[in-house]
């Protein structure tokens, strides 16, 4: 059975909890105690992941890292209608917004650290870099709403979106509120009625 | 223009079910929609102060996301959950603003406000677009098109930063209109505007 090390704050390793939910995967978890133990900077953990970070998945014999790989990897092998993962045009483009879910808008992951759990960090300039990254997923939806389209990519929900969303609905614990993003608003409301969804604290299910 | 009212969404951006928050002058407000109305609240639940705007919509009521308290369109609590058989008091309701719905946007007022300005009949809507700028030109800055005409208005989020509503009167292409949009909004953040 696939296994997470998990951390249940953690946006980055909802993003597995969240895809593995969508596809009907079922895995098990080890709960890590990132805050205040720091135990993914173990010697055990370590050995899994030299990067000291989570989440952590195992399956089909890889360790893997990096929660837009491991979407990647959830997608390539538990998805069999290749839905999720597309491979035609649309290929290039869920990689645009997967580098940039793990990168420009990690900015609100660091801010929502220095703001919940004291990290060290200047929050005032972690999160105008996050309403940057915020403004750019607004512009692009926004487009792609006047289009007629409300998913990031295509006519269907993609890992992009999957990978996206935590720390855009997560930016509220960042001091980021949502008042200057209706088109994220409308957004999020279709990721949150996906068969399968579930929340984290923070991110509400769908009623 | 009448400042008793002041736009503050497009209708697009707020179907049927769906809840927004807006900060208007830095107060937070939500607006939802139930059974096709809309409502401009402040987003504060009279429980224990919860954002609405975290709510959901279901039969034409807005539901607090902590206790599940139940808000109709008259914004009188309607139910309280833990006290399923308990006739809520009227005393308890949310704070709920004049609203109308005109031009494509949704306008908030003031407590007796008079009638909303001439808009035109028919639009098309654009964008809403948060701007890191002071103010801008009259409420209805316009910008003619090939075909048809932007019209921008706007309100003001707090000191530093608006809230432009751009609609369309008559046709164009609204994909170029919204590039358009956010070249006024880089023009004012770069503070090069006319
Ligand atoms: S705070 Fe809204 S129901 Fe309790």
């Amino acid at each position: 059975m696939p296994k997470l090390y998990d951390y249940v704050l953690s946006g980055s390793c909802y993003k597995v909890r969240l895809m593995t939910a969508l596809l009907g995967v079922t895995y098990e978890t080890q709960a890590i105690d990132f805050y205040p133990g720091r135990e993914h900077k173990s010697p055990a953990m370590l050995a899994l992941n030299p990067l000291g970070q989570l989440p952590v998945f195992e399956d089909y014999g890889l360790v893997l890292r990096d929660a837009q790989a491991i979407l990647c990897h959830l997608a390539n092998r538990h998805d069999p209608a290749g839905t999720w993962l597309p491979r035609d045009q649309r290929f290039g483009q869920v990689m645009m917004w997967l580098g940039f879910a793990g990168g420009e808008l990690m900015a609100v992951s660091a801010a929502r650290m220095v703001s919940m759990l004291g990290y060290p960090g200047d929050l005032e300039a972690l999160r105008a870099k996050g309403r940057m990254a915020m403004r750019v997923i607004e512009d692009h939806l926004s487009d792609r709403q006047l289009a007629g389209g409300i998913w990031a990519v295509g006519d269907t929900p993609t890992i992009a979106d999957i990978a996206l969303f935590p720390y855009v609905m997560l930016s509220h614990d960042a001091g980021i509120g949502h008042e200057d993003y209706p088109a994220i608003n409308l957004w999020q409301r279709q990721v949150r009625r996906l068969p399968g969804f579930v929340g984290m604290p923070g991110i509400p299910d769908y009623f | 223009m009448s400042s008793d009212w002041t736009p503050i969404a497009l209708s697009r951006d707020v179907p049927d079910g769906v809840t927004r928050a807006v900060c208007l002058e830095g107060s937070e407000l939500v607006i939802w929609r139930g059974a096709g109305e809309a409502h401009v609240w402040e987003d504060r639940c009279p429980h224990r102060g919860m954002r609405l705007s975290l709510g959901f919509v279901r039969d034409g009521a807005l539901n607090c996301l902590y206790h599940g308290w139940q808000y109709g369109a008259s914004s009188s609590c309607v139910r309280i959950p833990a006290h399923p058989d308990l006739t809520v008091p009227p005393t308890i309701k949310a704070n709920a603003y004049p609203t109308c719905e005109a031009g494509g946007l949704i306008w908030v007022g003031k407590e007796g406000a008079g009638a909303l300005p001439a808009l035109p009949a028919t639009t098309t809507p654009v964008l809403s677009l948060a701007v890191a700028t002071d103010g801008i030109e009259a409420q209805g800055l316009m910008r003619d098109l090939d075909g048809g005409r932007l019209h921008v208005f706007w309100h003001r989020v707090r000191p530093g930063k608006v809230m432009l509503h751009g609609v369309i009167e008559g046709s164009a292409d609204v994909s170029r209109v919204a590039a358009l949009m956010r070249q006024i909004r880089t023009q004012y953040e770069e503070g090069v505007a006319a």
